[in-house]
């Protein structure tokens, strides 16, 4: 199964110009975090060195088993996809459940790590971080918005997982109709391609 | 969409597991005091997963002058990143 994103303004060839919604309001996610990530390229400029203190702070060993499970998410997400095509709908239920577990794992790693620094006074508006200065208020003001909002991402994924979970188990989505599956597992895979490209930014830089 | 193009479980697996290995030496060379090379590698792997992400599990495909220059255009811009933030 492939989604095709072409425009080539070929009105007479339609196959060619299947841009369908999704794969605009993906591109329009990512751009969303380029922006983002510019953001955070002109605060690192103007502050290298409180960034490079900052992001030791942060614990590389959480942040490498975020991202080995939200690929495994990924993983058992296109396995469920490949059960629906087979119309396996036993397998595609038990693939689909176990990313929501998988998910629900992302989601709590993500807590412990935020925890972890909120202990430390590390939070945006806390006194602490006023006192370690202007460079620290800043990465901490991105680090807690960018992962918030890729969590954000992460939830209205399991929100639209959760549905399709149900769609699956009432043979509404099937290996005749799996369009509402495909939208969704590409909405989850963004969430990985977004965590993909922020692990690296603030754990390993 | 088409039915051609499924990936098996087999490949997906194969992807996982390059996924997390691509993870795992990005991790490592972090660790590595390379100068400036730290931050060629950390972004260039991130690229790279990235680009696998995007074309094997959501199975882009990218063949109209629409979608290159998108796609040129989020490449600026991840260029521009690097370039401000690291080499400025």
């Amino acid at each position: 199964m492939s989604q095709s994103f072409s425009m080539t303004g070929n009105i007479s060839k339609p196959k060619d110009s299947v841009l369908s919604g999704v794969t605009l309001f993906i591109f329009i996610e990512l751009l969303l975090f380029v922006g983002l990530f510019l953001l955070y390229a002109v605060y690192r400029y103007n502050n290298a060195v409180a960034f490079d203190l900052a992001a030791s702070e942060l614990s590389i060993t959480s942040g490498v088993l975020n991202t080995i499970i939200i690929l495994g998410a990924s993983l058992t997400m296109a396995y469920s996809g490949i059960a629906v095509r087979k119309g396996n709908k036993m397998a595609a239920i038990f693939w689909l459940l176990i990313t929501l577990f998988i998910g629900f794992m992302f989601l709590v790693n993500r807590y412990f790590e935020w925890k972890g620094r909120i202990d430390f006074g590390l939070f945006p508006g806390s006194e602490e971080l006023a006192r370690l200065g202007h460079g620290d208020v800043l990465f901490y003001g991105l680090y807690f918005f960018m992962t918030g909002l890729h969590a954000l991402h992460l939830l209205a994924g399991y929100v639209m997982l959760t549905y399709a979970t149900v769609k699956v188990n009432n043979n509404e989505l099937n290996a005749n109709n799996y369009t509402l599956l495909t939208k969704t597992s590409s909405y989850w895979h963004l969430a990985t391609l977004i965590w993909v490209l922020l692990f690296p930014l603030f754990y390993l830089l | 969409m088409d039915n051609q193009n499924i990936g098996t479980s087999k490949f997906y697996t194969l992807i996982f597991l390059a996924l997390v290995l691509l993870t795992v030496i990005s991790t490592g060379l972090s660790q590595l005091n390379l100068g400036y090379l730290n931050v060629v590698f950390t972004v260039g792997l991130a690229v790279v997963s990235g680009a696998i992400v995007f074309t094997s599990f959501m199975r882009m495909k990218l063949d109209g002058s629409f979608a290159r220059l998108l796609i040129a255009g989020l490449l600026a811009l991840a260029l521009l990143v690097f370039f401000i933030a690291f080499v400025g």
